[in-house]
């Protein structure tokens, strides 16, 4: 399978790992700040929402970690195909065309360069 | 655009001392966009500052930090892989991150340098990452626009990074 995706993944799932161990300390250094400034902090509070949310970011890292293995990069004709599908205003009557278009499939003017 | 040139040092220099050149524009542009939210302090202050962390915040950081990005795009007309523009937007996240990190820390530094590098600290494994995570993902997306011509891929994974960063800041403000 050929993904465009790909290259997302795999910088993705590495910072998401990190982001996993930062929210598993997140409450215990986040109530040290707090005292340390007199601001009030629910250490069990933020465990609720901290650890269900490290374990997510761990799950999503190893999927897209997965995701990265299983799929193999697209091909550069991929990109030339979707270049070739840009669209653009006509300058005479406004329809959407092709950017390859010489002439308006609509208006029949001819589009200068 | 088809792909002639491999990442180089000076291109991430630029993506991360932008992204860092960035908090500071960031902040400003926070100021004034706060000011259309400002009915809201006077009917209630917490919803406020969760529209403010979660709305403003993001919508302007998101479009500021890839600086570094555009200016190599537009200006200097790079034309890498989508790979190495995804790497080039986390480096742009890194540089905003760790400015803002020393902000912060500076901010607290009067209760104590341990209390400003405990707060670096936690501000590196939580915020760092999901600023790397949001500006990666525009930079794919300029790299898709790069690649295909098509702005509207751009603006598509700008979005999804803004969101990112709002759910990140809206969760952050619920935990404390």
């Amino acid at each position: 399978m050929k993904s465009v995706y790909r290259d997302l993944a795999k910088p993705i799932s590495l910072l998401l790992a990190w982001l996993g161990i930062g929210w598993i300390f997140f409450p215990t250094i986040a109530f040290m700040v707090s005292k340390a400034v007199d601001e009030p902090f629910d250490m069990n509070k933020a465990g609720l929402i901290a650890y269900p949310l490290s374990a997510s970011c761990f799950m999503l890292s190893v999927f897209l970690i997965y995701f990265w293995y299983v799929t193999l990069p697209v091909e550069e004709s991929y990109f030339e195909e979707k270049a070739k599908r840009r669209m653009y205003k006509c300058p005479f009557c406004g329809k959407k065309i092709n950017i390859e278009e010489v002439r308006c499939p609509y208006c029949k003017m001819k589009i200068p360069k | 655009m088809k792909v002639t040139e491999k990442l180089r040092l000076s291109h991430i220099l630029i993506g991360l001392g932008m992204g860092a050149l960035s908090g500071f524009i960031a902040g400003i542009a926070n100021i004034f966009y706060m000011g259309y939210a400002a009915a809201l302090y006077f009917l209630n202050p917490s919803i406020f500052v969760i529209f403010v962390v979660s709305f403003i915040a993001p919508f302007v950081e998101e479009q500021i930090k890839p600086l570094g990005l555009y200016l190599l795009k537009e200006e200097e007309g790079v034309s890498l892989s989508i790979g190495d523009w995804t790497i080039l937007g986390s480096f742009a996240g890194f540089g905003f991150g760790l400015l803002e990190n020393g902000l912060y820390a500076y901010q607290v530094s009067n209760y104590g340098y341990d209390v400003s590098l405990a707060l670096a600290g936690l501000r590196t494994l939580v915020s760092l990452p999901v600023h790397m995570i949001a500006t990666s993902v525009t930079g794919f997306g300029i790299g898709l626009w790069a690649r295909t011509g098509k702005v509207s891929y751009f603006i598509r994974f700008l979005v999804v990074a803004m969101l990112i960063h709002g759910f990140y800041n809206f969760v952050a403000t619920m935990v404390g």
